[in-house]
């Protein structure tokens, strides 16, 4: 017994190393796979929670168009921007509702900011949004504080200026500037922009500079203006 | 069928650069790069025909016109006009290398900007107010992106054993 308890203890002692080596060994792979796994669902979690900060920022988004809607009392439509002009001469969007949702050519559309175009073509499930920034548009806009009337134009890469402002107008920086109604698109009192500066023009006008109130190059969602049918 | 099969791997590839354009102007929309104008480009010099490129031409500007607020017809007309005088400069100019096609790609957008500049001053009556360093960086932007797709559209349409 004597003789043989030191050669056993070794050899159990090392069985025992040998069995916890492959133990640990064992749990270490289970533990690499269980790592891969976990990381593998953190980072599906991660785009889950992305998903859902998006949704509720879009939720946000949505949210300040209903007030605006419900502030507005007309009938309207929400539509989201699917595209933009596959051009690059135009400043235009393309809109997930058409026809079919009640839009028509010449709906103004806007932001929770402020006007950002009118519709001009339509098809029955989307429509093209000309931008109040295209070399095309044109908005009859007034002065709040002056009552100074004119028209909102955009030049390509420049900023929006007012047209046919009376040189004899005092207009003031900073001042709101506001849809006229006069063109029979953008209904009167809605928020376009405010007032940068002012220079004379030719003959009896005076430039005037805007910077819009709403981002059209970031725009995402729209509320749409219905047109009343005319009695 | 190996042709029919090539003829629909073109049209695919002319719808496909119109959606692609309208998807990468949707984030990007300082983007001076015009696609569906290098699809043109292409065919014109890869098919060598000029039924092609009237084809491709009326295709893709009337898609192009359909979604802009301009007129229909400008794109499609600007892009039939300048396909075709590719095609006329590929019959006199060997366009194997890389330096020939991007000087082709490169003046066939600075005339396609002009032209259709042209167009809307002289049918629409606008005082176009002429952005030439614009027109330039497109021009350039279009010449280089146009090589690499050159190559994609290659290999899209033509078959491996080739």
């Amino acid at each position: 017994m004597e003789v043989a308890y030191p050669f056993l203890k070794h050899v159990v002692g090392s069985v025992s190393s040998v069995a916890v080596l492959w133990r640990d060994y064992i749990d270490l792979r289970h533990a690499r796979e269980e790592n891969a796994e976990l990381k593998g669902q953190i980072e599906q979690y991660r785009r889950t929670v992305l998903g859902y900060e998006e949704r509720i920022r879009e939720i946000g988004r949505l949210q300040v168009l209903s007030d605006l809607e419900a502030s507005l009392g007309l009938p309207s439509v929400k539509a989201r921007v699917i595209g933009a002009d596959p051009t690059h001469w135009y400043q235009s969007r393309i809109l997930d509702k058409g026809r079919e949702a009640g839009l028509a050519r010449d709906c103004p559309a806007l932001s929770a900011d402020g006007v950002v175009g009118r519709i001009v073509q339509v098809s029955r499930n989307s429509s093209v949004l000309q931008l109040i920034t295209d070399v095309d548009s044109g908005v009859g806009v007034l002065l709040e504080n002056s009552r100074a009337q004119g028209v909102l134009k955009s030049e390509a890469g420049h900023q929006p200026f007012i047209e046919y402002v009376g040189s004899s107008e005092e207009v003031v920086v900073g001042e709101k500037v506001l849809t006229s109604g006069l063109d029979q698109i953008y209904p009167k009192g809605l928020l376009v922009g405010y007032v940068t500066d002012s220079k004379p023009a030719k003959q009896v006008f005076q430039r005037v500079g805007v910077t819009l109130s709403a981002n059209v190059s970031k725009l995402e969602e729209v509320l749409v203006l219905k047109k009343e049918p005319r009695s | 069928m190996a042709n029919f099969l090539r003829s629909t791997a073109v049209l695919i590839i002319i719808v496909s650069t119109v959606v692609l354009q309208v998807l990468l102007t949707r984030y990007f929309p300082r983007l001076l790069l015009d696609l569906p104008l290098v699809a043109v480009l292409y065919l014109t010099m890869a098919k060598e025909s000029l039924l092609w490129t009237i084809l491709s031409g009326t295709v893709v500007g009337f898609l192009q016109d359909s979604l802009s607020p301009g007129p229909l017809g400008l794109n499609g007309f600007t892009k039939i006009a300048v396909g075709s005088l590719t095609y006329m400069a590929n019959t006199v100019i060997a366009i194997d290398r890389g330096a020939t096609r991007w000087g082709l790609l490169f003046v066939s957008s600075l005339l396609a900007a002009l032209l259709f500049l042209a167009l809307r001053i002289l049918f629409l009556n606008r005082n176009e107010t002429m952005d030439g360093e614009r027109i330039l960086l497109s021009g350039l932007i279009n010449a280089c992106a146009g090589l690499p797709l050159f190559y994609l559209f290659e290999k899209i349409s033509q078959p491996a054993n080739e």
